[in-house]
């Protein structure tokens, strides 16, 4: 578990170093530095990777560690110059890199529950939903700033993140219903996932304009995916 | 003097109805109902035991709050007016979003007027564009100035889907809700068929075959296997005696109990009690290890006390007290008329969301003014490129 927090440490460092590169060479529009930002958010998601499965088999603590390198992978687009509007695509990771190396620095039972714990496919499909989630929060944070960029893309996170949650939700309910008769057996996890669930629909389905909306639209969502996904 | 047109009040209310803040609103309420479920501990329904100890744990909890939030229905939200008000609106919006959707797509099968800013585009060609529409598989209206790209059909068909299926399954949750029942903790012994009340339907199972037959439509599956025991009693002269559980009930030779919690019976005529307290380690699933004591009554005082598994005998003066193991199994027993209509509802809603993330409403349009290029609408990323660039 030390190792795993060793890592996540190291993570918050590298993407605060990302965000402060973003910062300084935003203005002076230095050549080829997301370039480096990138390069950046790779180590960051590789220590992040590395911290998660440190701790094999998975803990509850791995959870949002996952997510946040699921998040932080990619990095930014693809630019010769870079835009300071770049970290608001790095800060929700950083904010959930911190919140993961501040739950498993203070939270005691976490570490006693590593024997025999097993994650299951609809466990793992919540933590890529929620790692495509914190993805899809940063750029609808960042269209807020350039409503232009990359907006029409085929397949953006948020699309992934609810075409998931989406085979997510309808497996679980369709199960339900065909081995118990009914949708709703009233549990934590079914009242997380169909919460997750129907927040992304607002959000899908809700108004486009104006983008600070949508961006809020998306924090929520985004939140109760993660909740859902960590067990929180 | 410009002529002012009179706003149509009802136009007004349609484009309200219709709008995308009153469904992502109703949404959201929808949401913050099911995550209150998941927060607070919620009521139990059927079972007088659990609610007992929700009861006790939410007093412990909550403490002089309790009356207030259990007024307010937070530990009942599925249940409360409030949640299925709510239901209610989202499926009387669906249906007219249906309406107006089925209405776009009409309308949507001819070029429309642009909206939007125009954005103008330099050393880009109208020819690499509408190559890249239609390698995204857009449909492409050109008259002779202005072109339009759109993803007519598919965008307005998946949309009309998901609404379908919602609907469905809204209208599958109500007819459970009208016509349905469950019946929780049927407790029942193996090769036992039990007629439930009010319904006129049956239940068995058979713990040789693990097969639970019922009446057709219903839904029976077992929660639980559990031990039980049978118990009879007779005197010295072999002559059987009659066991009594209860004041209310028949005193009969034999007595079968399933073994959830200690047992009593009486033997009237030879002056005892039997206590049954299962132990909490089970042997199998349908053993456990059980302690009888046995008490005369009058004056209740203990005579012997021993632990039994299976099959066992139990002398106490000169009467003898035999016990079987029997099985014992939990049952939740559904009927749920609306299972179809909900099952195909929940499909055609996956079919339509996962339709409409695919295709998502696309549309814009393009026109030559030179060398220039001017675009309005949801612009291409070959286009947002060439703008940052």
């Amino acid at each position: 578990m030390t190792t795993a927090l060793i890592f996540t440490g190291m993570s918050c460092g590298a993407l605060l170093v990302a965000i402060g590169l973003t910062l300084w060479g935003s203005p002076r529009q230095v050549p080829r530095l997301s370039h480096a930002v990138r390069a950046i958010c790779w180590l960051a998601g590789i220590f992040l990777l590395i911290g998660a499965l440190s701790a094999w088999p998975l803990t509850p603590i791995s959870y949002p560690i996952l997510i946040t390198a699921l998040a932080v992978f990619p990095g930014i687009q693809r630019r010769h110059h870079s835009h300071w509007s770049d970290l608001l695509l790095i800060l929700p990771p950083l904010i959930l890199a911190g919140i993961s190396l501040f739950w498993g620095v203070t939270s005691a039972e976490i570490k006693m529950e590593t024997d025999s714990f097993s994650i299951s496919v609809a466990e793992l499909t919540a933590i890529v939903c929620g790692g495509f989630g914190v993805r899809a929060l940063g750029q609808s944070l960042r269209k807020i700033t350039a409503p232009l960029s990359h907006s029409e893309k085929f397949v953006t996170p948020a699309a992934v993140t609810y075409a998931l949650l989406t085979l997510l939700t309808s497996s679980t309910t369709l199960t339900n219903l065909w081995q118990q008769g009914t949708m709703w057996k009233g549990t934590v996890y079914e009242g997380r996932l169909a919460g997750a669930w129907l927040a992304w629909s607002a959000t899908w389905f809700g108004p486009r304009r104006p983008l600070w909306l949508r961006a809020i639209l998306t924090i929520i969502a985004t939140s109760l995916l993660i909740i859902l996904a960590v067990g929180w | 003097m410009i002529a002012q047109t009179p706003r149509d009040p009802w136009r007004t209310v349609w484009q309200i109805a219709t709008s995308d803040y009153l469904i992502a609103v109703l949404l959201l309420g929808i949401t913050a109902g099911l995550m209150i479920t998941t927060w607070l501990p919620q009521m139990p329904m059927a079972n007088p035991v659990a609610y007992a100890q929700w009861l006790s744990e939410t007093q412990a909890r909550f403490e002089n709050k309790t009356p207030t939030m259990q007024t307010l229905g937070l530990f009942n939200v599925t249940h409360s007016p409030g949640f299925r008000l709510l239901l209610t609106l989202v499926a009387g919006i669906l249906l007219l979003r249906l309406i107006e959707i089925s209405d776009r797509m009409q309308r949507n099968r001819e070029m429309t007027e642009p909206e939007g800013e125009w954005h103008e585009f330099l050393g880009i060609r109208l020819s690499d564009i509408t190559d890249d529409l239609r390698r995204r598989r857009y449909r492409l209206l050109e008259p002779p100035t202005l072109l339009q790209a759109d993803r007519w059909p598919w965008a307005d068909l998946f949309p009309l889907l998901a609404h379908i299926g919602g609907l469905l399954l809204l209208i599958g949750l109500l007819i459970t809700q009208l016509w349905g029942w469950q019946t929780k903790e049927l407790i029942i012994q193996s090769g036992q068929r039990v007629e439930l009340a009010n319904s006129g339907a049956f239940v068995a199972w058979d713990e040789n075959t693990h097969a639970v037959t019922h009446s057709p439509g219903l839904l029976a599956f077992i929660e639980e296997q559990m031990p039980g025991i049978r118990a009879q009693a007779s005197d010295g002269a072999e002559q059987s005696l009659t066991l009594q559980q209860s004041l209310n009930t028949e005193p009969a030779p034999t007595l079968t109990m399933a073994l959830t919690e200690d047992q009593y019976f009486a033997i009237p005529e030879a002056q005892l009690v039997v206590r049954l307290a299962p132990h909490s380690n089970h042997i199998t699933k349908t053993q456990r290890l059980v302690l009888v004591q046995v008490y005369r009554s009058p004056p209740g005082r203990l005579i012997t006390e021993t632990q039994i598994v299976g099959e066992s005998k139990l002398p106490v003066d000169d009467i003898m007290l035999e016990f079987a193991s029997v099985s014992y199994a939990r049952l939740s027993v559904i009927f749920n008329p609306g299972l179809w209509p909900a099952c195909i509802g929940l499909v055609i809603l996956t079919i339509g969301l996962l339709g409409s993330i695919m295709w998502p409403t696309r549309k814009l349009w393009l026109q030559e003014k030179g060398d220039q290029i001017q675009a309005a609408g949801d612009l291409l990323p070959m286009l947002t490129r060439n703008r940052e660039n």
